[in-house]
C-alpha cells in the first residue's frame, strides 16, 4: 500500500537511514496496533447489548427451571438481594432472588458457591419455598471437576434414561430427609454418590443442607429486606 | 561476512517491502499443501504444536470437537491476515504483529460468537481463550502466511486447522471410551435437543478408568497415537519400495 508508506515517510527524517528503518518500522506497528484495537473496541461496542441481553435470558432460564413461571408474577432478576458472606456463614457473597406472586413471598433462589468440590468452587442455583421450606430444585450453573466423573451432576451430562442426579433434592426438606440423614450414602446418609466420585456430591449435598439451614432461620427476613431493597433501588433511579 | 551496514540492513527492509520479491518463486500445489496439513506436518501428531490446549481438553469427543471447530476459525482468519498485510510488515516487527493480530482475532470471535450464538459459545466459550495459547497459530504464520498468497495461506490455516482438529477427535474418543465407557457424551449441548440420544453406553456398568481422563492418560494415549502414525508411515514405505 503506497499511501501508508508515504505516510510513515512523512513523519522521518532521510538523513540516517538506520533510525528511519527502526522509526518506520515501530509507526507501522504502531498503526496496525491502532487498526487492531479499532476493530476490537467496534466489535465490544456493537455486541455489549446482545450479550448483557444473553446472559440475562440464560440466567434467567435458569431460575425458571427451579420455580415454573406461573408460579411468580415479579421481574425476578431485579428482585435480588446480596447477603453479604460475614453475616451468613456463606463462603462468598450470596445473591438471592427473591419471586413474589401478588405481592406473597413464594420461592426464594440462593446461588450458593461451595469450595468442597474436587477442584475450584461450585456454583449452585438452590430454591426454597417460602412457605414450607422445601426445595423446589437445584441445578449446578459453574463448576470445574473433572470432565466424565464429577461432571454427571450437569443435567446435560447425564444419559438421556436416567433421571439427572440433582432431581433427587426436589421437594427435600430438614425434615426428609432427617438433619442427620443429609449425607451421601458412602457417609451413611440418604444421597446417591456417582461412580468415581463422592466429593462432588458430598460438596453439593452439604452447601444444599447449608443453604436450608440458612433459609429456615432467615426466610421471612429476606423478603422483607427485599421491599427495603427494592426502595433502595428505585431511589437511585431517581437520582440518575 | 563484515558488519553489515545501516545503509544495507535498510536496502534489506525495503526488499521486504516490494510486493514482487516477497513471494517465493515456486510455491506449494494445493494438493501438498493439503497432504501436509493433514498427515505429513500433521500439527498435533508431527510439529506437536499446540500441545497444552490439545492435552488439557480431550476428556472426551465434544470437547475435542469444540476446541477443533475454535481453532479451524481462528487458523483460517489469521492466516488469511496475516497473508493480505505481509507485504506490509518489516520483519523487525513481525511477531509482536502476529501477536497482535491473533488476540485481536481471538477476541473479536469470542466477543461475536457471545453476542449471536450464545448457546454454542457457553460450551465454545471456555476454549476460545485457550487457542491464544496455541503456538501453532503463530507457528504458521510465520512458517507459511507470511510468506504465501493469499489462498494457498487460506488453505493452510483450514487444513492445518482440520488436521488438529482430527487429532483432538481421536484423542478425545480414545480417552472417552477408556475412561468413562461412552461417547459423544454432553453431545446435546453442543448439537441441541436433538443429539440428546447421541451418547453411546460402550459397555454395561462400567466402573470408568480414571487414569485415561487425567492429564497423564492424555500424554499416554497421544503417544500411542503418535506411535501408530510411525507404524502406518513405515508400511506405505515399505511398500513403494
Amino acid at each position: 500500500m503506497r499511501f501508508i508508506r508515504a505516510i510513515l515517510d512523512s513523519f522521518v527524517s532521510e538523513n540516517d537511514s538506520h533510525s528511519v528503518a527502526m522509526k518506520k518500522a515501530g509507526l507501522s506497528l504502531a498503526l496496525f496496533a491502532f487498526i487492531s484495537v479499532f476493530f476490537v473496541a467496534i466489535t465490544d461496542k456493537l455486541t455489549a447489548n446482545k450479550i448483557a441481553e444473553n446472559q440475562k435470558a440464560m440466567l434467567l432460564k435458569a431460575l425458571n427451571e427451579i420455580i415454573p413461571q406461573d408460579s411468580y408474577d415479579n421481574d425476578l432478576l431485579n428482585n435480588k438481594i446480596i447477603l453479604k458472606k460475614a453475616d451468613t456463614g456463606f463462603i462468598n457473597d450470596t445473591p438471592v432472588y427473591l419471586a413474589t406472586q401478588s405481592n406473597q413471598p413464594t420461592t426464594a433462589i440462593f446461588e450458593v458457591t461451595t469450595n468442597n468440590g474436587y477442584s475450584g468452587a461450585i456454583t449452585l442455583l438452590v430454591g426454597v419455598n417460602a412457605t414450607d421450606n422445601t426445595i423446589t430444585g437445584v441445578r449446578v450453573v459453574k463448576h470445574k471437576e473433572t470432565p466424565g466423573l464429577g461432571d454427571k451432576m450437569e443435567i446435560a451430562k447425564t444419559p438421556a434414561n436416567k433421571t439427572p442426579w440433582v432431581f433427587d433434592f426436589n421437594d427435600k426438606s430438614l425434615s426428609n430427609p432427617k438433619l442427620e440423614r443429609w449425607l451421601v450414602k458412602k457417609d451413611g446418609g440418604d444421597f446417591d454418590q456417582f461412580t468415581g466420585a463422592t466429593i462432588t456430591p458430598r460438596a453439593i449435598v452439604n452447601a444444599v443442607k447449608s443453604t436450608l439451614l440458612y433459609a429456615e432461620e432467615n426466610m421471612d427476613n429476606l423478603f422483607s429486606l427485599e421491599k427495603l431493597n427494592a426502595s433502595v433501588i428505585s431511589h437511585q433511579q431517581e437520582n440518575n | 561476512m563484515s558488519a553489515t551496514s545501516p545503509d544495507q540492513i535498510a536496502s534489506d527492509i525495503d526488499d521486504i517491502f516490494d510486493e514482487e520479491n516477497s513471494i517465493p518463486k515456486r510455491q506449494l500445489s494445493y494438493g501438498k499443501i493439503t497432504s501436509d496439513a493433514l498427515w505429513t506436518n500433521n500439527a498435533g501428531l508431527v510439529q506437536l504444536l499446540g500441545l497444552c490446549p490439545l492435552l488439557a481438553v480431550t476428556g472426551n469427543v465434544i470437547n475435542g470437537l469444540g476446541l477443533g471447530i475454535a481453532t479451524i476459525i481462528t487458523l483460517t482468519c489469521s492466516n488469511l491476515i496475516i497473508a493480505f498485510t505481509r507485504n506490509w510488515i518489516r520483519k523487525e516487527i513481525r511477531i509482536p504483529y502476529y501477536v497482535l493480530v491473533i488476540a485481536s482475532i481471538v477476541t473479536i470471535i469470542d466477543l461475536s460468537m457471545n453476542a449471536i450464538t450464545p448457546e454454542l459459545h457457553s460450551v465454545l466459550g471456555i476454549f476460545i481463550p485457550l487457542i491464544v495459547t496455541n503456538c501453532l497459530i503463530i507457528g504458521r504464520a510465520e512458517a507459511f502466511a507470511s510468506k504465501n498468497d493469499i489462498p494457498r495461506a487460506v488453505l493452510d490455516g483450514f487444513m492445518m486447522g482440520l488436521g488438529f482438529a482430527l487429532v483432538l477427535i481421536a484423542l478425545g474418543a480414545i480417552r472417552e471410551i477408556l475412561g468413562s465407557g461412552t461417547l459423544l457424551s454432553g453431545a446435546s449441548i453442543m448439537f441441541g435437543s436433538i443429539a440428546e440420544n447421541w451418547t453411546i453406553s460402550l459397555f454395561e456398568n462400567y466402573q470408568g478408568f480414571l487414569l485415561a481422563i487425567l492429564p497423564p492418560g492424555a500424554f499416554l494415549v497421544m503417544g500411542l497415537l503418535i506411535a501408530f502414525k510411525n507404524i502406518v508411515d513405515k508400511r506405505i514405505k515399505a511398500k513403494s519400495v
